[in-house]
């Protein structure tokens, strides 16, 4: 007979401060009721404050004022990411995938790809989906550990492709982390919420009127990580730093090398 | 109505505060009551078993933290409803999850043994950053679907997926380094 995992058990004695109500799943309706609640209380309580509009084409919404060089800023962040089809995108069958060298999980709902080393370009470009590091001078490509994951991607019912990788940036040598999110059938957008008040946020428009939003965490030891967050040519990216410490211009000047700036 | 002042009526034995309890919390309760269990009946039973057996135990107890009480009280109520059905068990994938943790074959009995592996768990959530921690908490204490999870930490599905699969190869790294994981 199978038994309950132990740690399911052990985890009803977990210290009481791990365990935060969980806040509900707020739908987007709901948080652009919650924007526009917000930008009226910032209007009201501040003379400073400018709502930008949205791009063209992108769902995005800024409740704090844009030129707002965010230290330790207290009001809360929230914009979506715009998604679009990539209808030349390559689902590879998991023979392909075992033919590669990938290391394939067994479960069915959850696909997970694993190369252990192999260079991003040599993985990426089977599958089409072509991000803006592909091909880009600016940066060095390593063999590095590569993951490709998705939900139900065998039973046909996969979302979304997320590419995770690691490139050079040539200029500065810091090693980043990529993370790549393609679309396959779902397109709604995806809200993301920035409140936590002990990072830096800056919001930055990018060439093609979206947007990205950078973050700037400062450690105990003095050290910086930053993160860039954007939708460029419909495929989402997450940037971080792999390296001990990076600050937000260190960030502009790789969004500048991607082209995206 | 304030935790707090909820607290205090249980203790006073007044029957409003059962009523404020099941006001604020049932549908908590039952969230992590359905996390566990499917059918929607057992769930519903667990609830309401959580809110006599908060009403029942305060006083004596006074809990600091209101909310991960009567948590705790929904899981150990649900798990003991789960142990009279093995399908669920067998079906119930979060178990078949973490088993790649920590087998369910490992034995627990030995209340020396569930107070290490507590500690360790404990360890380990400070060493994650507060996200790692939501993410994992809500997965694995709160019994949320990854897509809800991914939801509730506002990112994407995939990205929630991956970052739960590295969390537990880091947790089955953590408990194998001490011992607690045994092939």
């Amino acid at each position: 007979m199978k038994e309950i995992n132990p740690i399911v058990l052990a985890l009803n004695d977990i210290d009481a401060r791990y365990i935060v109500k969980p806040k509900r799943v707020k739908r987007i309706k709901t948080i652009k009721y919650a924007l526009v609640a917000a930008a009226a209380c910032l209007t009201l309580s501040s003379a400073v404050v400018a709502v930008a509009a949205p791009p063209t084409g992108f769902d995005f919404r800024v409740i704090t004022p844009p030129d707002t060089k965010g230290v330790n800023v207290n009001e809360e962040w929230q914009f979506s990411y715009n998604i679009t089809d990539r209808k030349n995108l390559n689902i590879l069958t998991k023979d392909e995938l075992l033919e590669m060298g990938a290391e394939v999980g067994d479960e069915d709902s959850i696909y997970s790809a694993c190369f252990e080393e192999a260079l991003p370009s040599d993985i990426l470009k089977p599958f089409n989906a072509e991000p803006i590091t592909l091909g880009n001078d600016n940066f060095i490509e390593q063999p590095c550990k590569i993951f490709v994951t998705s939900l139900g991607y065998y039973d046909g019912q996969c979302d979304w492709l997320d590419f995770d990788y690691q490139l050079t940036h040539k200029k500065s040598g810091l090693v980043l982390r990529f993370s790549c999110i393609v679309s396959i059938d779902d397109f709604d957008p995806i809200v993301a919420h920035e409140a936590d008040e002990t990072v830096d946020k800056e919001i930055l428009p990018l060439n093609d009127g979206s947007m990205c939003l950078l973050l700037e965490q400062h450690m105990e030891d003095g050290c910086s990580h930053s993160k860039a967050d954007f939708t460029y040519d419909g495929i989402i990216y997450r940037i971080s730093s792999m390296s001990h410490s990076m600050n937000m211009e260190q960030m502009k000047e790789v969004l500048a090398d991607l082209g995206v700036l | 109505m304030e935790d707090e002042k909820i607290t205090e009526l249980l203790t006073n034995r007044d029957q409003s505060g059962l009523a404020e309890l099941k006001a604020k919390y049932y549908r908590l309760i039952l969230k992590v009551c359905r996390g566990f269990l499917r059918s929607s009946e057992d769930a519903e039973e667990c609830a309401n078993d959580t809110l006599l057996a908060v009403w029942e135990r305060i006083p004596p107890d006074r809990p600091e933290n209101l909310t991960a009480y009567v948590c705790k009280i929904a899981r150990r109520r649900t798990i003991d409803r789960l142990r009279y059905n093995t399908a669920a068990i067998r079906n119930n994938e979060l178990l078949t999850e973490l088993d790649e943790c920590l087998p369910s074959g490992y034995s627990t009995e030995d209340e020396e043994e569930k107070a290490e592996l507590s500690e360790a768990l404990n360890e380990w959530l400070k060493s994650l950053d507060e996200r790692q921690q939501k993410l994992f908490t809500l997965r694995y204490f709160y019994m949320r679907s990854a897509k809800d999870a991914a939801k509730a930490c506002s990112i994407t599905p995939t990205a929630a997926t991956t970052a739960l699969a590295r969390l537990r190869g880091s947790l089955k790294k953590f408990l194998d380094e001490r011992g607690l994981f045994y092939e």
